[in-house]
């Protein structure tokens, strides 16, 4: 039988990461600070899986945003979804090179033919449908 | 580790290779990866690892000659480990999307769950489920527990595989992994099932 998981989620931004308050973001540090406050190779083995969503409305930062991913999840042995702006196939690739194992897709959840190529690509179980 | 292994991650630009790279980075393993069918053939232990569709897997494999030098490196006996569609791809053919043929080093089909076998769950199968073993299998020595992480639609059937297996349960009995000679291969990403996951990485290459 499956059992219950614990999923941690990060919200980035612009080289930092940011909590959820009141529906506004409140930023708590960049990349060094979570690596000192989570370390993540330790925390690893109390959750079950990790969520990072760029929430950036900024368009350049996808090759920032993938770097850090590498850098966050290095030593991390557990399933990682990653989402924010993926709009085209190449941006799910970037997504899937940098470690991810599945995509998170919120705005464009109904740009069906999107969904349908990301399927063939990635497979159905790479998907995750967000609403917010 | 007491000596320095080279492992070769066959990239056939399908999946999540960087968490493999990483899991055995750790586990300070010399870890390549290439897509180059000569390397890949030359290779002593090599990983195949893979998400995503069946048929396309094999289409970038036959496109870049992998499959040829995948098998030159079976007839060498090379160990080959496969992970999640690597180990599906080890078998016969799968009806992902329409009938494709895989490698065929074991003689098993890939079918999907349907949603009747197993009680109407949520396919795919995602998250931590158990692993039952037999006491002998090598592959599942000194673990914490039995939980492995699996995200997959369509499994192997088990067939005539009955040694150094193990099976999982998602509404029905389900063949999790296998070892057949050279040949490794689990259902459940290893590099993905925290403590676990790296002592049977750390296994396989002990029998490597």
């Amino acid at each position: 039988m499956l059992k219950k998981r614990l999923i941690f989620t990060l919200l980035y931004q612009d080289e930092n990461f940011y909590l959820s308050r009141n529906f506004k973001l409140q930023k708590v540090g960049n990349l060094q600070w979570l690596k000192k406050n989570y370390n993540f190779s330790l925390i690893a083995k109390s959750i079950d899986e990790l969520i990072i969503l760029n929430v950036s409305r900024n368009k350049n930062d996808i090759k920032k945003f993938t770097d850090t991913i590498k850098k966050v999840i290095e030593n991390c042995f557990i399933p990682v979804s990653v989402g924010g702006k993926i709009t085209h196939l190449d941006v799910a690739k970037k997504y899937i090179d940098a470690g991810a194992d599945k995509l998170v897709v919120n705005s464009n959840l109904f740009d069906l033919s999107l969904i349908d190529k990301i399927a063939k690509t990635y497979g159905e179980q790479s998907l995750i449908g967000s609403l917010d | 580790m007491n000596k320095i292994k080279e492992v070769v991650i066959i990239d056939y630009g399908m999946g999540n290779i960087y968490s493999l790279y990483n899991a055995l980075k750790y586990l300070d393993v010399k870890t390549h990866v290439t897509d180059k069918p000569s390397k890949i053939s030359k290779s002593k232990i090599l990983m195949l690892p893979g998400v995503g569709s069946f048929k396309k897997a094999m289409q970038q494999i036959k496109k870049k000659n992998i499959d040829e030098a995948i098998f030159l490196a079976n007839e060498k006996k090379s160990f080959i480990f496969g992970i999640c569609l690597g180990m599906q791809l080890f078998g016969l053919s799968s009806n992902e999307e329409e009938h494709t043929k895989g490698l065929g080093f074991v003689k098993n089909k890939v079918k999907k769950f349907s949603a009747k076998e197993i009680n109407n769950q949520k396919i795919p199968h995602v998250g931590f489920n158990e692993v039952k073993f037999g006491k002998s299998n090598k592959l599942f020595k000194g673990l914490k527990n039995n939980d492995f992480y699996f995200v997959h639609s369509y499994r192997m059937l088990q067939e005539k595989l009955s040694s150094n297996i193990s099976t999982s349960n998602y509404g029905i009995k389900f063949l999790s992994s296998f070892q057949h000679e050279n040949l490794f291969a689990t259902q459940f990403h290893p590099e993905k099932s925290q403590e676990n996951g790296l002592k049977l990485l750390e296994n396989f290459l002990k029998l490597t």
